[in-house]
């Protein structure tokens, strides 16, 4: 997809084309707000509104960056805005959002296991707080660097290794805490 | 547990469901009128207008009282003045030797 293209015509009136981004990124930004926003947080509503916020925002994309790095952007700002909103924020064994990991493996009892192991994983995550669990998501997504983190976050470079150091930290003692 | 370990089951988790906002969005996106040039909008806006000639007009006021404070300490016009109040020409006044002396006598007699 030439993204250029597609959001010049977007900004000349031919509002169809925006269908091709909301195809392309859709599966992205809805792994990011789960990841993020965690188990509360209705993804399907959360990756709609990042869209429909993306629209009105595209007048003030100046193609400065790459297209992912504002998408992911917003779709921050916008979980972010919710979290803080929505302070009922926090895990439950059985909320909607069951983490699933793609396997290969038609072993059941070690399906399970594997199971059990990514929904301790996911309900520590959701108890970081919520900049050390941006920045570590985003460092496990999609294999972004540092410099890409700092500028999706709006911070330094410095605060971000900080921030993925302490989160790492904080994650490994919950999960020792947990087996 | 590794740092590696946590990475990589980090990396593979993923959003159990099935997302297609598509037509929800584009529902949603087709009822709002972009508004597209940033440009297009006035950048000197009234309100803008206003902070500016006011700062101005500050400014202006501020050089006024300056000048008219400092212009009442001005030696000439100081000088005019202890002229009036001893009566003696200004341009006597103005020259300040003889006004020295003069006050040097005056405060001597």
């Amino acid at each position: 997809m030439n993204e250029e293209a597609v959001i010049s015509d977007i900004l000349a009136g031919n509002v169809n084309r925006y269908e091709e981004i909301v195809r392309e990124y859709q599966d992205i930004v809805a792994n990011l707000c789960f990841k993020i926003g965690g188990p509360r947080i209705d993804v399907q509503e959360m990756t709609q509104q990042v869209f429909v916020e993306l629209y009105s925002a595209l007048p003030r994309f100046k193609f400065q960056s790459k297209l992912s790095t504002f998408i992911y952007r917003l779709t921050v700002n916008v979980v972010c805005k919710e979290i803080k909103h929505n302070s009922r924020w926090l895990t439950s064994q059985d909320d909607p959002n069951t983490p699933e990991v793609a396997s290969d493996d038609n072993n059941v009892e070690q399906a399970i296991v594997q199971d059990e192991r990514y929904r301790t994983l996911y309900a520590a995550i959701g108890r970081l707080h919520t900049e050390q669990r941006t920045a570590l998501v985003l460092y496990t997504f999609n294999d972004f660097s540092y410099n890409d983190i700092a500028d999706v976050m709006q911070c330094t470079v410095a605060k971000v290794e900080s921030l993925i150091f302490r989160a790492r930290k904080n994650l490994k003692k919950m999960l020792s805490n947990e087996v | 547990m590794t740092d590696d370990l946590l990475i990589q089951q980090l990396r593979e988790l993923r959003y159990p469901g099935r997302v297609d906002v598509t037509e929800a969005v584009m529902a949603d996106v087709r009822k709002r009128p972009l508004l597209v040039s940033e440009s297009a909008k006035p950048k000197w806006s009234i309100k803008r207008i206003s902070a500016v000639a006011a700062v101005l007009a500050i400014l202006l006021v501020s050089i006024n009282f300056v000048t008219i404070f400092t212009r009442s300490y001005d030696s000439a016009q100081l000088a005019t003045d202890i002229a009036s109040v001893y009566d003696f020409h200004a341009d006597y006044a103005s020259n300040s030797s003889y006004y020295e002396s003069y006050l040097v006598d005056a405060l001597l007699n």
